[in-house]
This record gives C-alpha cells, structure tokens and sequence, in this order.
C-alpha cells in the first residue's frame, strides 16, 4: 500500500482537565546546587527578605550521599527582618572551618514566606575568579547542560567542566544523562540519594572516552520528582571561571538578552540548544541601545537535538570601529524546544568571562539580591525592553540595614536597552560604599535584565539574573 | 448504510486531479449552477465557514465557473462526488450543510485548520466512501454515525474522544487500533497535594494524573494556575513529554488555596499516510 506525508500543521492542544485544588503549605524552600569550599575557593551564599514580615531562615549543606556535612552548626538557623538581606560565606554560616576541603549543596527554607531571594557566588580565594548563579526554587524531570564539553568557545582554553545534578527530594531519584552529540549519543543511568547529588565533568557523569563532540547533556528523571543542576567552568590557565546553573527545556518561541558587546576584544558567544527532535528555524536579531537594528537580522536552521554556536560579532558583521558596538539580542524560532546562553568574555584571554541564559520569561517585579559597591568592586545592570511600549523601570536600592539608600527611574523606549553601574554619573555617583543590600525593581512594561559583578580592574565579573516570582513580588 | 463499491479508480483520480485551466471571461454568475442549489449552498457554506479567502488554493471558488472547475470539487452527474481540500489552509468549523451533498462518494479535509466537532449530519452521507479529517484541531465526541464508518477513515491528530464503546470499536478498527493512540486529548484523574518533608508542608503542590494514550509524536502537558478566588488561569510550566505523568508547582505563596488545570499538547509533526489501493 502506498504512503504518502501527511501533517499535523499545527500544534495540537486539548481542552484542558477537570480542576484540582489544593492548600500550598507554609514551608518555603529554595536550593543553591553547589557549595565548594577549600583553602583556595569560597562560596558565598545571599538571602534576601523582600518582604514586610521576618522569617526565620534554615539551612543545610548536604554531601553526595545526602548526609549533612561534618561541619560546626549544620543545620543552621537564623532570623531575616523585614527588608534586611544576609550575605556570608558558606561556612560562616555553618561555623565551618574555612580551610576544609568540602563540595556539597545547600538547601535554603523559610518559615511562612516565600518573599525570599537567594544568589550564590563562587570563586578563589585571590578573587582572581568569580561567578554565581542564582538558587533554584523550581526542580524539573528534564534539564540540560549546554556547555559540557572542552569545545567550541572553550577550545584551547582547557577548562575544567565540572557538573552537578542535585536530587532535593527525600526520596531517591534515578536518571538517565544522555550526551547528545553531531556524531553519535551515549548515556548513563545514575539513583542519586535523597537529598544527595552526582558531580565530574563528562567522562565522570556519561561514561570515560565518549568521544562525542559537538554536544549537549540531557538529564532525564527516569524515577522520581526531579533534580536541580549547575556547571561549574574553570580555566585555571587563564583564572576565570563560569558559573551555569542546567537549565528546563523551554516551550517558549521567544528569547531575550540585555547583554551583547563586541569590539575592543570583546566576544559574545552565542549557544542555542535544539531540545526537540525536529528541526528549528532559529531568527536572531542584534538591537543596538537606542532600539535600532544593529544588522540585518540572521535566519539558522538547527538540526533535531543539535547545537548551534557563533560568535555574534561574526554573525551580526559588526563594525567596532576601535569602540565597543553594544545591544540586545532577540532569538526567535518556528517550534518549541530552543534554549541558550550567551558568555561575554575577552575574545583573546577569556578574561572576564561570565555567563547568562537565555531570558524566556519577562518581568515587572524583580529582585537583584546583592549590591557590592567597594574600592575594588562594582555592581551593574542591563535592562532590555523587547516591547512596543516604553517601559518605566523603578530601582529602589536597599541599603544593609534595610533602608532605602538610592532610588530612580529609568525610561526606556521599544527596543531600548540601558546598561549602568550603581555608581555611574547619571547613576548614583555618590552611593554608599556596601557589600550588602539589595535593589527592588519595578516596571510599567515586561523587560528582561541581570546584574553585574565585577573587579575594577576586569579580572573578573559575574552577570546574576534577578529573583523573580509566579505571584506578586512586593505587598 | 454505505454503498461500498469499490470506486478506487474515482478516488486516486480524486486525489491526484488538476483543476482545468479556464480562459478568462465575463460568465454570469449563475452560470455555476452545475449541480442542484443545495449543494450549491453546501459548499458556499463550506468556503466561508472555513476562511475560503485565505485558503491555500481557492481557484474559481464562488466564481461563475462551473463548480466541477472549482479547486479540490469533482461533480459527476450533475452532482457533487468529492471535496478534496487537504493541506489548504481552512480554518474553521466543519459546517453541517456538507451533509446536504447526498452523491458524495470522498471527504478530504486532511492537515487543516478545523475545529470543533464533526457535525452528525455528515451521517446523512449514504455514498461516503472516503473520509480522511485527520491533522486538525477536532475535538468533542464522534458522532453515533461512525459506528458504521466509511470504508476508508482517517481521524488521527486530532483532539476527539469516542465514549460511544460501538463507535469507540468501529473507528479502532478502521485504524488498525490506532485512533485513542493519536488524540490529543486532556489528561484524567488530575489530584494535587502539597508536598511534604521532614513534616513540614512546603509552599510547593505537586500534580499528578493519567497521561493520554498518545504519546509517539512530541508534546506535553500545560500547566495552568490561579488562587482559588481568582478568575483567571495563569500558564505555569509545561512537561517535556506526553510520558509524564507529575509535575510539582514551586514558588507558590504560602498558606492559599490554589486551583490547577491540565492541558494536552502535541506539536506540529510530519506522518504518513495510506493511500489505499
């Protein structure tokens, strides 16, 4: 009998199921995947209380085997007034000894509010590198990690690609991590302990002599409620580092990033993942400051369960003209299942490095969760707004003892993109020196954006997205 | 009911016609009076119950041609013996007046745009020997009509449901028992409860119900939100596959009461096809 193709042109979606309700219980848990500590590494850990009430804050640092760490006061507790924020290393926290060796997670919980923030930053003890992410609240049955090989951007530089796949659950959880590659595929199934987790670089999670380029892992819970993950990227050649926490696949057809620089050495290297199975036309977009088209826009076509990954100087042509060209990055696609990430970084050195997901998700309300204004040390941000309306953003920068140090607003046109420090001249030029706070941000129109941290002197910085939340984030 | 003569012939000529190519003229309008006036309107209705102006190939539609020069429309004897429409672009509902084409002998409809339900006055089609309607948005119940179904039938990809256990049997049959194993259809047994550790109740609700018998092509579940004394659903996350079965809502404010809701989801995909022979 012959065949001929037929189409489902359309996505397919059914009425949806009778309700089902529920009562959220008042214990409200957040998770930072790594905790590495060492003579010559630190981990420091942020919480923020934006809300109008206390809570006290419970923490617990867990080894592989979902054991607490042998450490001075593990579990550990304290009280976050209304406003204020904490931010200590790691073993201050847990009246550790800093000089340990220790690589384990921490699990953040609050008693009756969910108004809490949390970041994390890493790095050596000569601040010759750093990164952070931001915690994670929401665990999912599939993540994936887009950068576990020494590839690509990374080639030459000999990283140290180092991943964690955290099971906070207290029941076991088995999954399957499947690295996904342009010349073959092979997996490995792992049961990670409750409340334990698995962590090495590729050979260790997959299987030693893979062999597999060009890829991707996808880490798939075959058992259980669903895992967190972070990479954790050192050239310890060139002294920085990145800091990736695995990220959901994404039915989102729309992706954003305040950040895109290039000239004066400077590099922005895209990575998009194709999750799905069939092939994807991937649109991207350079938008300059001022909303105008840095170039033509770049239509891709990436393969089922391929990567794709460019250099937007190169994609984009862009002119530097000894200047810095800077923008927005818009990535639009035909299908669900793209995610990505940008790194910016010094093309020739790779200082500097830091990294970024994608933005599928907009906001009104966020949280920048810590503010670092030093001798040495700066705190910035991008806002991007993709929309048709202008966007009037409100900063409010909370001081540590939970005052309002700076306020402003920012007014930024469709398209526009504005990227400050703290301290800028149309900024807050005389802002207090603090290593600690916060800045609340409100906006009239959806916008994307992160934070900044970084060295003076560009040894090093970190880009954080914001905490953001389902429900409305300030009373 | 049917009249199962074995019109092979007719329907691969169905299926491979070329509308004929017509020089300009100045016709009058009722010129197109080829075939009775209800079936005439049957089709008027079919056109713009279906977005005719933007279909894919919309030749000589409503004009004064004779309708057997219409694109995708075979009249023999003076009657309407095919609608042959697939991959064209309509959208919209299947309007019940195709049932007032009483010689219909092939109903192609396939890889539209179509929603709603497949009307039961396609019932009244005694000559229907070809019914294909699969790659559509159909939802609902299969009309009792199919029970007796069109020797060749094609309702996959869609969102249909068949609680009828004789339709449910036919229609099974016909597919070769793949007609559940390809509808879109909501989940069942949706129940949430917050999760629980060490005790303690957590500001997180896992959701957990019965995935849908169709789970080959790409897809999941959507996940929908609101307090209860709020009025509108909100999309919260979606699962990776049609596979899963949970999903656990994080970031919820604490101590509310919240409703959930679950849809099915399946993305656009290529199939085949069998053209019978």
């Amino acid at each position: 009998m012959p065949y001929y193709e037929g189409r489902s042109a359309l996505d397919t979606f059914s009425d949806t199921s009778e309700t089902a309700s529920a009562e959220s219980g008042n214990y409200c848990r957040t998770f930072i995947p790594t905790w590495k500590q060492a003579p010559e590494y630190w981990t420091g850990v942020v919480a923020s209380n934006f809300g109008d009430s206390a809570f006290s804050l419970h923490l617990a640092a867990r080894d592989p085997g979902g054991e607490y760490e042998n450490l001075g006061q593990n579990p550990a507790s304290l009280s976050i007034g209304p406003g204020l924020q904490n931010s200590l290393l790691g073993c201050e926290f847990f009246d550790g000894d800093p000089w340990n060796d220790d690589l384990s997670w921490i699990e953040l919980g609050a008693e009756g509010s969910s108004r809490m923030g949390s970041i994390f930053l890493y790095g050596t003890s000569d601040t010759s590198m750093m990164d952070g992410a931001e915690s994670q609240s929401a665990f999912a049955r599939k993540l994936y990690f887009t950068r576990p090989l020494d590839e690509g951007f990374f080639e030459g530089w000999n990283p140290d690609i180092q991943m964690s796949v955290v099971n906070p659950n207290a029941e076991e959880v088995t999954v399957r991590c499947i690295l996904r590659g342009s010349n073959g595929e092979t997996e490995s199934i792992h049961t990670i302990p409750a409340r334990g987790f698995i962590s090495g670089d590729s050979n260790e999670l997959i299987g030693p002599g893979h062999g597999i380029i060009n890829g991707f892992i996808e880490i798939e819970v075959t058992e259980g409620p669903g895992v967190i993950g972070f990479a954790r990227i050192e050239f310890p050649q060139v002294g920085t580092a990145l800091g990736m926490n695995a990220v959901q696949a994404s039915l989102s057809r729309r992706f954003y990033s305040a950040q895109l620089a290039h000239g004066m050495n400077i590099a922005t290297n895209l990575r998009l993942v194709n999750t799905s199975a069939m092939s994807r036309k991937v649109t991207l977009s350079a938008i300059g400051d001022n909303g105008d088209d840095l170039a033509y826009p770049t239509t891709v076509e990436i393969p089922g369960l391929s990567i794709y990954s460019a250099d937007l100087g190169t994609v984009f042509s862009l002119e530097s003209d000894g200047g810095v060209t800077t923008g927005s990055l818009l990535v639009e696609t035909d299908g669900h299942g793209i995610i990505g990430d940008i790194i910016f970084a010094n093309g020739d050195t790779l200082e500097y490095a830091m990294s970024l997901p994608l933005q599928d998700r907009l906001f009104t309300e966020a949280v920048f969760n810590h503010i670092a204004n030093l001798p040495t040390v700066f705190t910035g941000f991008a806002f991007f707004n993709p929309g048709d309306e202008p966007a009037e953003i409100t900063l409010e920068a909370i001081g540590t003892d939970g005052n309002i140090v700076a306020e402003k607003i920012l007014t930024l046109g469709p398209g526009e993109r504005i990227a400050r420090t703290l301290t800028d001249p149309d900024m807050w030029p005389v802002f207090p020196p603090q290593s600690g706070g916060y800045i609340k941000i409100q906006s009239t129109r959806p916008v994307a954006g992160q934070q900044l941290f970084g060295d003076k002197s560009l040894r090093y910085m970190a880009a954080i997205p914001p905490t953001t939340r389902l429900e409305p984030m300030f009373d | 009911m049917k009249n199962r003569t074995p019109y092979i012939s007719i329907i691969l000529a169905l299926m491979f016609s070329i509308s004929p190519v017509w020089a300009d003229c100045d016709c009058p309008q009722d010129s197109a009076t080829d075939i009775p006036p209800g079936e005439y309107a049957a089709l008027y209705t079919l056109y713009t119950a279906t977005g005719g102006d933007n279909w894919t190939d919309n030749a000589y539609w409503l004009s004064s041609f004779p309708v057997s020069s219409w694109h995708g429309i075979t009249v023999e004897n003076g009657h309407v013996t095919g609608v042959v429409l697939p991959s064209n672009n309509l959208t919209g509902t299947i309007p019940p007046e195709l049932g007032n084409l009483p010689n219909l002998l092939s109903l192609m409809l396939d890889s539209n745009n179509l929603t709603g339900e497949i009307p039961p006055e396609l019932g009244n089609l005694n000559s229907l020997l070809l019914m294909w309607l699969d790659g559509n948005n159909l939802s609902g119940e299969l009309p009792l009509f199919l029970a007796d179904p069109p020797e060749y039938l094609d309702l996959r990809y869609n969102h249909l449901t068949a609680s009828d256990q004789s339709v449910l049997d036919a229609v099974e049959l016909v597919h070769t028992y793949r007609f559940r194993s390809t509808q879109t259809i909501p989940p069942e047994n949706l129940s949430a409860r917050p999760s629980e550790i060490d005790g303690k109740t957590e500001n997180r609700i896992e959701l957990s119900w019965d995935p849908i018998s169709y789970v080959e092509d790409e897809g999941g579940y959507q996940v929908f939100y609101k307090k209860t004394t709020d009025t509108d659903y909100q999309y919260y996350a979606a699962t990776a596959d049609k596979a899963s079965s949970s999903i656990t809502v994080s970031d919820l404010d604490p101590g509310i009461e919240y409703d959930f809701k679950v849809s099915s989801v399946t993305w656009a995909h290529d199939y085949q096809k069998l053209i019978p022979s």
